[in-house]
This record gives structure tokens, sequence and C-alpha cells, in this order.
């Protein structure tokens, strides 16, 4: 790692502030994600500002109307083992449950995981100056692409890693900022940015901006669940990953939240799918429909073609869960 | 993770950051601060860590360590190259094989992805801390006599975890074992008589809370 | 004074038993007449120690984490040092400027190389000592290399086209001589199994199959990466490595630097690993033990230079690449009548990528035999021995060719192989496994649950059960030496040289020598790993445990005998008439007349009674090689391609096993460094840039506990193993059968042959897809 300073803030004003006063400065939540780019020198800041000192950043609570408050400082420990979380939001405590390892659940934090930069192993190699790195070319295209994407691709097509993000977005959150400007709510759904805007990043957060809080609305009414396919039986990065919510009255479904995980530049939400189930009972039949519709449209790579079916196996027994 | 204010900092080295300069950088926002006389400590601009070293006061197994550290030295390497704890392992560094397994205020952690600076204010239990070779925990003297172990490099990690898992469920199923360990990789291949060996230790658990680690102890 | 063996030693006859217990081979041995004659398989029961599971002694160090390893060393006014690799794959250096590295505050030694020529990415450059780690990685980072890059050819089949970059002048090719060269191939090597005619045998066949089978480069991975700490005084180095042969280190950085190898000493307590990438003085990809000392000797201070992980992938060794074309004859019966073996392996710039070993020693009743075998250079490290280098590669071709040969003929793979089989020890091995398998209940049809008695098919997880045979050799190192001291006050120490790799070896050596002194295996003080004791060998091929207990037996035999001098007047008998056991001596006809161990020692006229003795000569036993057969449950889901491994059961033959604790260990742990080879691991380089794009642990996927599966060892003890302990190595056999023996088990419960490995979803659902269209 570079010779940095570290600085631990006592609030998010204080902690922005203390990062626009030494161009190059970051922030630090877990520092999981942070730490493996500094010793690769991805980045090489000057400064670390320590959010993990500021009180009131890792609550997690629920409101009276059901809607779950997290605070990003909250571990992916502490989420998958509430118990709110996990009776109200089981595909959210799914996903951040499963991540990784004990070890890292215990440091890791959920705004962390949802602003964590793509796991490509392009980009987490110094020598590989790609497009995220100022670079103009993405390796992926002509080389080793088995675990990059088949959706939103262009120019890059490194996998979204968040697994929480995935279930976020099925949940239809919205991650609370604070900014110089003051702060701003932006939805999960609008919080992910594909590579053709800007390949340089991952989200819309802006310079001086940080997440402060996700906030997930109820999920009284929607039936929801979360599942990964790993080559490892755990600890492993997921080949794909999908989390589905559904809205069930009369034995038909109304609405629908289809995301996709693992094979997109951003969460992946298929409209296709949503539609090949709004309106059909949850069964068998309505599974197979909505697996095949999550598969349109995807641009498999060189080595990666096997996503596509197992995008299709994945959203099938999904949605056969929430039968 | 209890999350305390840094502990004060006698002996920390003095910082180049001033008051003066952090009010005039931070404009109108005055809010995280507070405006005191001259010559005192302002109590709400935080002190600027290094580059250079600064004094760390750790808390590890029980015993105040202070380390002198420049602010990108990892808890592993703190733990191993300064205080001579050298039973958590650097393998991968990268936190993907567990062999720097700590404890920290009970919970797993891969240190080496820990600033040491981040530890201040928590309790660090390593290997060392859970047991001696003369006076082996019942999780360590089971390691022993099932053979759980081989070259021996990944161990110290395996039985932090493991003393984690045991401490929150003191009965686990195999696959609760499996899923407490899933972040500990061993490359000779001892995990089949690591299980056995989880499963020996909670058998010989008292069925009451389980007892205190040393670092728990005041 | 102590003794010492001379060579050609004067032999003595004797009949002995040789082969399984239960039906034993007679066979006429020829030891030294200074050796002594070998345990006895039909006595095991008899011994005291050996045979008895046992903890090992190390054990509450390593789980209190008191072990100390190389990496852990702390010396005073120690510096940290740290190699510079190239990063690129192919390339001429231009320049190598260390001017800024140098100025940098902290930096007290640099090494640059002498070498321009770069052949793979992470040889090494350049290697820089500063007072911190964090110092020597901000050193390393000013280094500042400028290459002119060369075309580069990165991988086995890319290397083996006419049009690929040349890795290698024909005439720098590090292949032996007489080897036929051509682009990056040199070879084809012959077999020394090749035997009869295969065309003659094909021609016969009633039933031929074809198949093209590949692994690729798997990595060591060992968790404690290489590296030493050099220490100088004087003219006297000390070296502390992370090591599997002590003396190699010894060897070979002495005569790099020109020294004395007395002035040397190497030191090895405790190591993490190593699986055949620490045979060597530093690593087969680079030179940084050699560079340590140098730098040590720069900066008047000693140096600890540990490779990171990302090094550690690139120059320390790998298992080659093997591509392999495998074709079988038979008649309708079952029985073999040709097998043709050829394999195209990359070893990186390194030859000795053979593969074919499996193929010419099993299946030992075909007449009609023919492998050869090309070395494939590309531009990538170099590879180092894997626990049974080769084989489990070459196992994996034939086993799965073998099982493909038995499905086209409708016979049962297990019968089909002991239609062949020659080996006695195997033959009684398969129904070993078979029955604690439970073979029966194999999937008759594949990928058809209903024709087996695996259970009901759970959805699209199917299971189904495989087997495949796996062999070895037995090797042993006759540059063994112990010692052993019996001092005045009773107390023993066992001192030799050996390192111990994790194995268990210290403890077995305990029970060797306590079993012949009958006194107590804690009563044995162990000094070990460290080159001012008698040498010992590498701990490669297996041969640890072999080489050393013969000879610990030996020394450990000759203090008894003069332990016996002393008690003998004490009992009014003649030494001859003695025996030994629960820390006493005592006329063996008589019990009762009894003296204790310490009683007798303290009759010694000096302070202590030393035997110094080497190795005796191996000797001919009924065969020289081990048998080895492995039988795997999988369950694979058939929608994802997901392979998960249920249970294997793993049957080995490995002599007198002296702690069965330490060497089931060994099997079970070749098990899961196998299944996690079939399973995860790949070594993957950029087919644009040519670098490792999984330099770590993350991507570069090991077996871990959520994957672990039921695992079986069961020992079948072969006497006669060709020394006085007969003991054999057990480290690498159980790993070869393993790769075949899940493909096997995939195929079974699928119908889909994975000829590829990693079985990554990927290729199984390839595979399947296959399959469906068959």
């Amino acid at each position: 790692m570079n010779r940095f300073e570290l600085v631990r803030a006592q609030s998010t004003t204080q902690a922005r502030e203390l990062v626009a006063e030494k161009p190059g400065s970051v922030l630090k939540a877990g520092g999981i994600d942070l730490l493996d780019h500094l010793k690769e020198h991805l980045v090489e800041p000057p400064r670390l500002v320590d959010l993990k000192t500021i009180p009131g950043l890792s609550q997690i609570s629920v409101d009276k109307d059901g809607t779950l408050k997290l605070g990003a400082l909250a571990t992916l420990a502490q989420v998958a083992a509430h118990a709110a979380v996990r009776a109200s939001h089981p595909a959210l405590a799914r996903a951040c449950g499963e991540a990784a390892s004990p070890q890292i659940r215990n440091v890791a934090t959920i705004g962390g995981n949802v602003l964590q930069r793509p796991r490509c192993w392009y980009y987490r190699l110094e020598s590989y100056k790609c497009f995220k790195k100022g670079g103009d070319v993405c390796f992926a295209v002509a080389g080793e692409n088995r675990y990059h994407v088949l959706f939103g691709g262009g120019p890059v097509f490194a996998a979204h890693p968040s697994n929480a993000a995935v279930p976020l977005v099925a949940y239809g959150a919205s991650f609370v900022l604070d900014g110089p400007k003051g702060g701003r709510v932006v939805a999960a759904a609008d919080f992910f940015q594909l590579p053709a805007q800007d390949p340089t990043r991952e989200n819309v957060l802006e310079p001086g901006e940080l997440l402060k809080e996700i906030s997930v609305p109820s999920a009284a009414g929607w039936k929801s669940a979360y599942f990964e396919v790993r080559e490892r039986a755990a600890f492993d990065w997921p080949l794909v990953s999908a989390a589905i919510a559904l809205k069930v009255s009369a034995g038909v479904v109304r609405e629908a939240r289809v995301v996709l995980g693992q094979v997109a530049t951003i969460p992946w939400r298929s409209a296709a799918a949503e539609k090949a189930l709004v309106g059909k009972a949850v069964g068998a039949a309505s599974a197979e429909a909505a697996g095949k519709a999550a598969v349109e449209g995807a641009q498999p790579m060189s080595d990666n073609g096997y996503k596509v079916d197992l995008v299709a196996t994945l959203v099938r027994r999904t949605v056969e869960s929430l039968a | 993770m209890a999350r305390r204010p840094p502990p004060p900092d006698e002996g920390r080295e003095q910082t180049s950051f001033s008051r003066r300069s952090f009010l005039k950088s931070a404009g109108v926002s005055a809010a995280a601060t507070t405006i005191v006389g001259a010559g005192e400590r302002a109590e709400a601009a935080p002190a600027v860590l290094g580059p250079n070293a600064v004094t760390l006061n750790l808390r590890v197994n029980g015993a105040v360590r202070p380390v002198t550290v420049e602010p990108r030295v990892t808890l592993l390497d703190a733990l191993r190259n300064e205080l001579d704890l050298t039973g958590a392992k650097p393998v991968c560094e990268r936190g993907g094989c567990g062999a720097c397994t700590v404890l920290l205020d009970g919970a797993p952690i891969a240190s080496c992805l820990l600033l040491a600076a981040d530890a201040e204010g928590h309790e660090v239990t390593t290997v060392e801390g859970i047991g001696t070779p003369e006076k082996m925990s019942p999780l360590q003297a089971a390691f022993v006599e099932k053979d759980a172990l081989q070259c021996g490099f990944c161990t110290p990690g395996f039985v932090v975890a493991g003393t984690a898992l045991l401490a929150k469920t003191p009965r686990p199923t195999l696959d609760q074992i499996k899923a407490g360990l899933a972040g500990n990789i061993c490359r000779c291949g001892t995990y089949g008589r690591i299980f056995e060996a989880v499963q020996a230790a909670a058998a010989t658990r008292p069925s009451q809370a389980p007892s205190q680690t040393p670092s728990q102890r005041r | 004074m102590p003794q010492e063996q001379k060579p050609a030693e004067p032999t003595s006859t004797f009949q002995a038993k040789a082969g399984l217990p239960a039906s034993p081979q007679p066979l006429e041995v020829h030891p030294a007449t200074t050796d002594i004659k070998p345990w006895d398989l039909d006595n095991v029961a008899g011994f005291e120690h050996v045979g008895k599971p046992r903890p090992r002694i190390e054990g509450p160090l390593k789980v209190t984490g008191k072990a100390k390893y190389t990496f852990d060393i702390k010396l005073p006014g120690m510096l940290y040092g740290r190699m510079i690799g190239a990063a690129v794959p192919a390339a001429e250096i231009l320049s190598i400027d260390t001017s800024q590295a140098e100025a940098l505050a902290g930096v007290k030694a640099v090494w640059t190389t002498d070498s321009r020529v770069v052949r793979f990415a992470g040889q090494d450059v350049a290697a820089v000592a500063a007072v911190s780690p964090d110092v020597a990685r901000d050193a390393a980072r000013l280094v500042k290399v400028s290459y002119k890059e060369r075309p580069f050819t990165h991988e086995l089949r890319e290397a083996m086209k006419p049009d690929a970059p040349r890795v290698f002048n024909l005439d720098r090719m590090p292949s032996g001589r007489d080897l036929g060269r051509n682009g990056n191939l040199a070879g084809p090597r012959p077999s020394r199994s090749n035997r009869g005619d295969v065309e003659k045998g094909f021609a016969e066949a009633e039933v031929v199959h074809e198949g093209t089978y590949y692994c690729p480069v798997h990595t060591h991975s060992p968790l404690e990466t290489h590296g030493v700490v050099a220490s100088w005084e004087g003219e006297q180095l000390t070296i502390y490595a992370s090591t599997q042969a002590l003396f190699a280190v010894r060897e070979g950085v002495s005569e790099a630097l020109g020294i004395d190898r007395k002035n040397v000493r190497v030191i090895c307590d405790h190591m993490g690993g190593g699986f055949g990438s620490k045979l060597g003085p530093s690593a087969t990809g680079s030179a940084f033990s050699v560079v340590a000392c140098r730098l040590a000797k720069q900066a008047g201070a000693p140096v600890k230079l540990m490779l990171d992980r990302h090094q550690e992938h690139l120059c320390t060794g790998n298992a080659p690449s093997a591509l392999m074309k495998v074709k079988l004859g038979a008649k309708k019966d079952g029985t073999l009548t040709a097998a043709l073996y050829q394999s195209w392996g990359s070893a990186g710039v390194a030859g000795g990528a053979g593969t074919s070993g499996p193929a010419g020693a099993l299946h030992g009743k075909n007449p009609n035999f023919k492998a050869e075998e090309w070395d494939v250079f590309t531009n990538a490290g170099p590879s180092a021995p894997l626990r049974a280098p080769g084989h489990s590669q070459g196992a994996f071709g034939l086993e799965s060719a073998i099982d493909e040969l038995a499905e086209k003929l409708g016979i049962d793979p297990l019968e089909l192989r002991k239609k062949n089989e020659a080996s006695p020890v195997r033959m009684a091995q398969y129904d070993v496994g078979a029955k604690a398998i439970g073979w029966e209940r194999r999937n008759r049809k594949a990928g058809d649950m209903a024709t087996g008695r695996l259970g009901a098919a759970l959805g699209p997880r199917k299971r189904g059960l495989g087997m495949a045979n796996g062999n070895w050799y037995v090797f042993a190192s006759e540059n063994s030496n112990a010692q052993v001291r019996v001092h005045r006050d009773g107390s023993v120490e066992l001192i030799t040289g050996c390192q111990d790799i994790g194995t268990g070896y210290r403890t077995a050596m305990m029970v060797v020598a306590a079993e012949e002194l009958g006194i107590e295996p804690g009563d044995v003080a162990l000094r070990l790993g460290d080159t001012q004791f008698p040498e010992g060998p590498g701990s490669g091929g297996s041969v640890t445990t072999n080489s050393m207990a013969p000879v610990v037996r030996l020394a450990a035999n000759q203090a008894r005998g003069k332990l016996f001098e002393l008690a003998a007047p004490l009992l009014g008998a003649k030494p001859e008439e003695l025996d030994a056991a629960h820390g006493k001596i005592f006329l063996a006809s008589d019990k009762t007349k009894v003296v204790g161990f310490k009683q007798a020692a303290a009759k010694m006229s000096g302070e202590s009674i030393e035997v110094l003795v080497k190795r005796p000569k191996q000797y001919e036993t009924f065969r020289g090689d081990i048998a080895g057969t492995q039988f795997a449950e999988v369950e694979v889901d058939v929608e994802t391609g997901v392979v998960r491994v249920v249970k294997m059961v793993s049957v080995n033959d490995c002599g007198l096993p002296v702690n069965p604790l330490t060497t089931q260990s060994q099997v079970l742990g070749a098990m899961i460094q196998g299944a996690s080879w079939a399973l995860f691991e790949n070594r993957v380089l950029d087919r644009n840039v040519g670098t490792m794009v999984n330099p770590n642990l993350e991507m570069y996927k090991i077996l871990a506990p959520a994957d672990m599966f039921e695992a079986e060892s069961i020992l079948t003890p072969v006497a006669n193993m060709g020394n006085n302990t007969s003991t054999a190595g057990i480290g690498e056999p159980p790993i070869v059968p393993t790769l075949a023996a899940v493909a096997n088990a995939v195929f079974n419960a699928t119908s889909a042959r994975v000829r590829e490995l990693p079985m990554t979803p990927d290729r199984v659902l390839q595979a399947l897809s296959e399959a469906r269209r068959a």
C-alpha cells in the first residue's frame, strides 16, 4: 500500500470535508474492498477518512410502516442475522449471509458491498490498464471472459459484483446519500449505471457524496427469494444470482421484480421475465416461461455462453421456490 | 463490534493537522467542530494519523500492547512483526484463505484486511490467547487428538474460527461447522479431521454459558 | 566412535514374507550383514508403539501458534527482502534502473539479474532489501525495468501450432538432448514400459476406443510461500528455509555463491507445505534463496525474503498441463489387446512434462503397450514436481479411457480392471474399496438412477459411482543418516538433519526409535531440520519415512546393543540374551531378571553413547511399486453443471504404517487435493497479454470446508518394502486416481463424459449437451 494519512471522522459532513480538502482522498468503511485496492495499487490515496468512527451509521431499524432502514456501516453479518430482515426481507438476508466468508461478513459493510468495484480479474490486476483505470481497452472482450456479462456490456464487460444490490433492487430500495449540496435519495434501480455512460464508474455517486443509509420499503404482501449458482459450495463469487419478489393475490402474480446478478454490468432487472409472470399463477409453467424470458437479449461472450442456461435455470428455480 | 471513540492519545505523535486549517477548509459547516480557546485541544477536530508511524494502543489477548507503525500497516503485520505474535499467518493477504484469522471483539476477521489502527478500541484475540502448549483449550487439544493438522500453517486460523464458532453455537451440526469454517482454506487437506475435532470439543463443553476467553476478562 | 556404513557391504540371506499378509509370497532378501532383520507384518499387534495411532508430537505447538516457520523468524537487525519479477512473458531486458529504489530511505541492498532474456512473467529481474516489508514494497515499485517485448505463446495447444512463437531456439531447449525438436516441441520420449506390438494388438482388437483428454496447469499453492531468512556471521551463512530439502538448499546455495558447504547451515523446524515445489535450493522459477544471501551480504544484516502469493503462483513451479490421446483395443470379453498413449505436456519453460507413468504401469496383463510423450514449451513459469508428478494427469487420461472402453464393451468398469490386473495387491484392494463405497449401488445404465441403488434422483441432482486406479513407486534415498545419543542419565536423543514437512515424520521416527530401544516415544528427544545434523533426504517422491525409518531403527538398534553390553553384567547374562521393553532391559527367557534402562545407562563410562548410522542399502523386494485404487460417489446438478463429491474411498498400500493416524491423514489430504484439482483449480493466463489473471486464492480456487465430502482411507499393509522397517511412502499415491475417479463417477451419474478439467459448470454443461445429442 502507499503511505497515507488516516483520519477518523466524527460526522458525515466532516468526513466529506476531510476528503475534499485533500484531493485523491477516499472514504473507508469496513475497508475490505479498499484494502484490496490499496494492496494492488489500484488506488493510491494520500488520505483515508474513516467512517466507522461516526456514530449512528450502523443501525438497523424498522419503521412502523415496515420500512427497513440499514445504516450504510451495518456489516453484512449484522444484516444477515437481523431478525426483522430475515423475517421481512429474506432475499436480502440470504444475499448478505452467503457472501464471501464469515471473516469478511464480520467487517464488510452493506454500504461498502453495494459500492464495491467489480471483481473482474483484469480490473483487479494493476498491470492491466483497462477502461476503468484510464486505459482504452476492455481485456475481457478478446480475452478470458468466462465470468463476464451477458447483458449491459460495452465498452466494459465486468459484472457488477454486489450480491446485496440484487435483492435491494428487487425490493425497490433507495439509497440515502449525503452530499455537499445536501442529501438526496436515489432509487437503487437508478443508482447503478451502465458503462456506456461512463466506463470508469458503476454508479451515480458524485464526488463528495457518501452513502449514509439504505432504505428498503416494507415487503408486506411480497414473497421473495434469492439464490446463487457457485462453483465452490461457499466462499465464492456467484456465476449467476437472482432475486425475485412477487406480489401475489388471488393466486395470480400482480407485480413481479426479477433481478439478476453477476451477468450484467449493473444489477439487471429483467422486464421480460417480469412480464412473463404478471397475470400468471406461480408454478412450473410460469417459472419456465420466466426463465426463458430472462435470457432474451443475452449477448454471450466467447467463453460465457454457459451462463445463459444458468440464468434460465436459476430464474425458473427461484420462481418455483415461491410457489 | 463495539464502537468507542479512540482512546486518549498519550504518546501519540503530534500531527501536522491543525484545527485552524481544518476550519478554513471546512467552510461554513461548523456542525462537527467546536470552537475552543487557544491552547485547548478541539474535541471535535480529528487527529491525522500518519503517514509516518504513530503509536496505537492495541488490546491483544487481554493486555494493552502499544505498537508504533505507519497507518498503512495491517493488524496482521502489526501482530507478527511488532508483537511477535506469529500465530496468525500471511498466506494470500487478500482475505481469501482465513490463515490470518483473529477475533475482534470475539468475531473472526481477516487481520490482513484490517488496518492495525482500526483495531484500536477493540479486543483482539489471537491463537496465542486461546491456549498454550502447556494449557491448550479443549478445541486445541481436540485438534491434536484428531490429527486435524499436517503442516500446521492454516491451523491457527482454523482454531480461531473454530473457537468463535463454538462460542456462538456450542453444539454445531456438520453443516454449521462447514459454514463457520467456510472462510478457511487448508492445502494439506485436513478438513474431515477438523470437523471431528470441532465436534469432539463441542461434546466436551458444559451446557452452561461458554467460559470467558482471556480477552473478555478484565 | 561413531560407526559408518561402508558401501558394498557383505550381505546376508534370509527368507521373508512379501505382499499381502493375507496371501504372502515367499521372497529371499539380501540385506547387508550390518543391517537387521525387517519387521514382520504378521507381528504388528506385538509392537508396543509401531502401528498404533499417535497424535503428532508437534501438535501442541502448531495449534497454539508457537511453532515457528521461516515466515515467522525474526532476527536482530533483520531486513525484509522482496523480489521483482518480469512483468511480461517474453522479452529482452533493455535496462534495469534501481537508482530510485536505492535512494529511498530504508533501502539497504539491491540486486539485479545479469540475464537479459525473459521467457516467462515472474522471472527474476531484481530484488531489494529494506528496513520493513512496506519499504521493501515501496522500493520494489521504484525499480524501473524496460523491456523489448517479443511474441509469446501462453498455452499448450497454442504452442503446438506450427506458427506459434518460439519459446527457445532449438538448441537451447531444456529437454533431453536425444529428443527430437520442432517448434516448441521436444520429443517423442518413449516410455520404459513400452512392450509388445501395438499395431498387432489393435489388429486383434474387437473393440477400440480413442479419446482425447486435457488437464490444465495447477499451481502447488502451499500456504506458506517460498522464502528464506539469510544471515551472515563473517563467512558463516545461516539460512532458515521453508523447504522440503535442507541439504539441497545448502548444496545449491553454496555452489551458487561459490562458498564451501561447511560454511552454510540451513535450518527448517516447521514449514507450511511444499507438495514438491520446495525440493530445490530456491524454486524452479526463481533463485530467491541465493539472492537473499547476496542482499544480506551487501547490507551486512540478515534478510528475510518471502515471496508473496502473486509471485508464488508465477515462479515457484506448477504441474504441467497435459493433452492426452489414448487408444485402447480389447476383445469383447474385456481382455485388453493394445494400449497407445500419447501425451503433450507443458511445463512452461521447463521440460519433463511426461505423464505416461500410469499408462505403463496399470493393466499390466495387456501385452502390447506404447507410450510417447512430448514436452511443449510455453512462456510461463517452469513446472516443479507436484505430488506424484505427471501421474494424476496420466491417470485421468488413461482411466477415463478405460471407463469409456468399459461403456463400449458393456462391461462393469471394475470387472474390466480386474480382468487386466497384474498386481496381486491391487487385485485385493478392488474388493475392499468396492465394498466400502457400495459399488453394487452403481447405476447399471449411466445417467439413469432407476438402474442403480443410489436413492431416488432428487430432481436434477443425480448421483453416480466411479472408480480409477493409481500407481506409484517405492523410492528411497540411501543418503539418509541418523544419530542416536543415549546419555548417562538415561535420556535419549534422536538427531536427524531431515526436515519434517508436515507429514508426521517427527512422530514416526520417535516411535521407531522408542520401539527399538524399548522406551516411550515421549522419552525420545528428537532434533531435526538442521544441516548440522546428519544428512537426510529431500522429502519428495514419498521417500522420507522409508528412507529414514530403517536408519533410525538401525541406529537405535546399535545403541540398544551397547546398552545391553552395559546391562548384561548386571543381570549375569550375555548381551545377546537380553530384550527391552517399557523402559526396562531383561533376560528374554526370564523376565524377572530385569534392570531399568536408566540403571543400565548409568553404567556407561563416558557421558553418552553415540551411534551414527547411514541407511543400509534398499534391498530387492517382490515388486518396486505401489498399487492403489479409488472409488467416488458424486452428485451432479444436471441443470447447472455443478458437481459435488459425496464420498470417496481410497485404498492404498504403504508397507507398514508406523503411525496410522498420520498415515491416514496423508491419504485423506491427497484425496482432497485431487478433488480440488478435478473440480476447481485452473491457472489461467490471458491469451493476449500472457500473464496470469488469477494469481491469488480467490480466483485460483482451492477446495474449501463447504466442499468437503465423506472421505474414507483404507490401508492394505504390504510386507517387505525393501528395508528393515518394511515402510514405504504414502504422500503421493492416493492423489493419482482421484481426477479420473471423480470424472468416471460424473459419467455414471449423468452419461456425460467430461474430458477436460476442471469440472466447472461450463465444462459439465457442455458435456451434458454433447451426451444429449449422442
